[in-house]
Formats: C-alpha cells, sequence, structure tokens
C-alpha cells in the first residue's frame, strides 16, 4: 500500500501496481493530495475517501513527485504555498515530465490569492479549489476533471490499439505477424474489435494457404527431380555406346564363364596344353 | 470586525468528512496544538525583523483557522501576511499580538462548539 492511502472508510488500501489503469467514473480515482496544512490534508482524504477515491497525502512538492514517480494518479490536488518545494515548481515539474505532464492538476487556494491561481492556471493547471473548502464545489470539480482524464485515457488507449492494428499489418507484409500481439484489441467489443479479429482470422487463414502452397511445392519439386533423374538414366543407357558397352560386357561373360567350364577342378593351377 | 467563529464553516467542514464530530475533534485538536508553534515562529521573525519568515506562518494560520471558521483570525493572518510579501515588517507586532488574542478566542469558541458536537448553536 502507498503511504497514507485511504479509500472509503478511510482505512488502508490495496494499491494497483505503478502505471496500473484505473477507472474514475466506476471505482474513484487515485488522488495525490499536496498540502503542507495537515487540517487539510486530512479533511481531503477523508472528504475524497468517502466519495470511493483512493487518496495519497503528501506534505509537499518534493513528496509529490517522489510519489507521482513512483505510482500511478488520476489527478493531483496541488496547495500552492508550501516549504521545501511550492506548487508553482511542482506544477512546472510535472508539466515537464512526458509522462506526468497529462495528470490533471487542480490548484488549492485562498479565495485572495487569484494571482497565483492565474498563474498556475497558465502554467498548465485545469482548475483550482478554493480555501476554506465547500464540498458541492470540491466533488464537483473533481468529478469533471476525473471525466476528462477518463475520457483522454480512453482516447490514448484507442489510439495505441489502432496502432497496434496498424503494426499488424506492416508485420504480415514481412512475414513476422503474432495473432497474439491483437488479443487485446481483438476482446474490444467496438468496430475496432471487429476489425482485430477479422484482420486475425484472414491472416491465419492466409497464412494456412501459403503453408499448404508450399508443402505442395516441395513435393512437387521432389517429383520432378526424380522424373529428371529417370530421364538421364534413359538417356544414358539409350545410346550405341551404352548398347556396345553392354554387348561387350555379355562376350566377357560368356569368355569369362567358357574359361571356367575348361578348368573346374585346376583353379589357381597351369592350365593343361591342349594338342 | 468580522466573527469570531462562523459556525457555518464549521456544519460545512462536519458535512466535508462525512458528518462525523469525532473526525473533527481530532482536526481542532491538529490545529490547537499547532498555533503556538506558528505563533512562535511569528513572533521569532518579526523580533528579527524577517519579512520573509514571516510568510509561511502567517500563511499557515490564515488556511487552517479559514477551514475551521476562525474568520478574525483568518483575516488577521492574512494582513500580516500580505505585508510580509511586500517585505514590510511595520506593524508586524501589534498584528501578531491582534492575531493571539483572536486565536485565543477562537479556542474558547472552539471548546464550545466541541460541546454541542460541531452544530451550530
Amino acid at each position: 500500500m502507498a503511504p497514507g492511502m485511504t479509500d472509503a472508510r478511510g482505512s488502508a488500501s490495496k494499491a494497483p501496481a505503478p502505471g496500473a489503469a484505473s477507472d474514475p467514473a466506476t471505482q474513484g480515482g487515485r488522488i495525490l493530495v499536496v498540502d503542507d496544512a495537515a487540517i487539510n490534508r486530512l479533511t481531503l482524504q477523508r472528504a475524497l475517501a468517502s466519495r470511493g477515491h483512493h487518496v495519497e497525502a503528501v506534505v509537499d512538492g518534493v513528496e509529490a513527485m517522489d510519489a507521482l514517480r513512483a505510482r500511478t494518479f488520476d489527478l493531483v490536488l496541488l496547495d500552492i504555498e508550501m516549504p521545501r518545494k511550492d506548487g508553482f515548481e511542482t506544477l512546472a515539474e510535472i508539466k515537464a515530465d512526458e509522462r506526468l505532464r497529462q495528470v490533471p492538476v487542480i490548484v488549492i487556494s485562498s479565495l485572495d490569492d487569484t494571482s497565483s491561481v492565474a498563474r498556475c492556471i497558465e502554467m498548465g493547471a485545469l482548475d483550482h479549489l478554493p480555501k476554506p473548502f465547500e464540498p458541492a464545489v470540491l466533488h464537483a470539480r473533481l468529478g469533471a476533471a476525473l471525466a476528462a482524464k477518463r475520457l483522454r485515457d480512453l482516447e490514448l488507449e484507442y489510439l495505441e490499439q489502432v496502432a497496434r492494428v496498424t503494426h499488424a499489418a506492416e508485420a504480415l507484409e514481412g512475414d513476422a505477424f503474432d495473432p497474439a500481439a491483437l488479443e487485446t484489441v481483438a476482446a474490444r467489443p467496438d468496430a475496432l474489435g471487429v476489425l482485430a479479429r477479422t484482420f486475425t482470422r484472414m491472416a491465419t487463414e492466409v497464412r494456412a494457404r501459403e503453408e499448404a502452397l508450399r508443402r505442395q511445392v516441395r513435393e512437387l519439386t521432389i517429383e520432378i527431380d526424380e522424373a529428371r533423374q529417370a530421364q538421364r538414366v534413359a538417356e544414358v543407357t539409350d545410346t550405341d555406346y551404352f548398347r556396345s558397352l553392354r554387348g561387350r560386357a555379355a562376350e566377357l561373360r560368356r569368355a569369362v564363364h567358357g574359361s571356367e567350364t575348361a578348368q573346374p577342378d585346376a583353379a589357381g593351377a597351369e592350365p593343361p596344353e591342349h594338342p | 470586525m468580522s466573527e469570531v467563529l462562523e459556525e457555518q464553516a464549521l456544519a460545512t467542514l462536519l458535512e466535508m468528512v462525512g458528518d462525523d464530530p469525532a473526525f473533527v475533534d481530532e482536526l481542532v485538536d491538529a490545529y490547537l496544538a499547532d498555533v503556538p508553534v506558528q505563533e512562535a515562529a511569528l513572533r521569532d521573525a518579526a523580533a528579527r525583523a524577517s519579512a520573509v519568515d514571516l510568510v509561511r506562518p502567517a500563511h499557515t494560520l490564515k488556511g487552517a483557522s479559514l477551514n475551521l471558521g476562525g474568520t478574525q483570525a483568518a483575516e488577521i493572518a492574512r494582513e500580516i501576511e500580505q505585508r510580509a510579501r511586500t517585505g514590510s515588517v511595520v506593524g508586524a507586532e501589534e498584528l501578531i499580538a491582534s492575531l493571539e488574542e483572536a486565536n485565543s478566542a477562537l479556542e474558547v469558541a472552539l471548546r464550545d462548539a466541541r460541546e454541542r458536537r460541531w452544530r451550530p448553536a
């Protein structure tokens, strides 16, 4: 569990692994509260946890950056006036980080601190939350921010999965398509899922046909090789030279046979002289 | 002069924390424990005529007092913070004395409100 993390009952909650997506619309968002004032931290933790959000609270920008780099959050509630690293520095660091810049930041401010709020909005903060906190305002602003974050996450996921289909098409051309690469996309219930399933099925069928054709080609190649060998043998045996060789071989066999019958019991001995 | 304790703020706070008076007890106890620390920091900064060091304790007391309905203390703390942000320590000692009085009055009012479990009188 992340330090300071509380759930709807204000007790410890099981935190998902870093990078794991959460669904703020249905499960509550993962919210990081950054405020050096203990009363504000405790109040916000309790108020947000009571609405089903998972809340982690830290005391300044240094701890906030550590938490943001170690875990995944859907929203940051950021106080401006803090020791060590204030809200401006923290916001600038978040916006400079490619992985963190999409995390929405709502700055916590006093009603009289309009210039700081304006500066934070210019730096990329999504909204501001005035102190003292008003429950209706707090939950309305958080709800809107989390819904926008959820929508953006869905858009990013969609684009990433479209890219997977595109890469699969490239892989298919390079004969390196792996159906497992599209499993997640194919599980979608929408049109992109239909596309991924159809693509996978057709690619698998095409691969099976190609494999069958390769097998047929291999078999035909063997048959052709055998026929060529037979033809070469026939070409050699059907010549006058080969026939004359066979004739001579037959004569030699007869001559050898005749010689053996004339000396049936004197193998290795001198042949007798004929008169 | 604004109210020592704006009781509607306490009602809002109670609503914020899920209508849990015991949790408000904890918040108020944390606040009351921190007030002397912040007041000492203000006194120290004023004695050293350090406007920079006045800002943070004044800001902290302003925010905490506001959340608990201590509008009078919050206003004085805001005045100290705003002056200090311009680099001025003029009148800081007097303002700190006023703030200490407002904080004492707020503490008494909070103890009364605790007796009512943070409900308006």
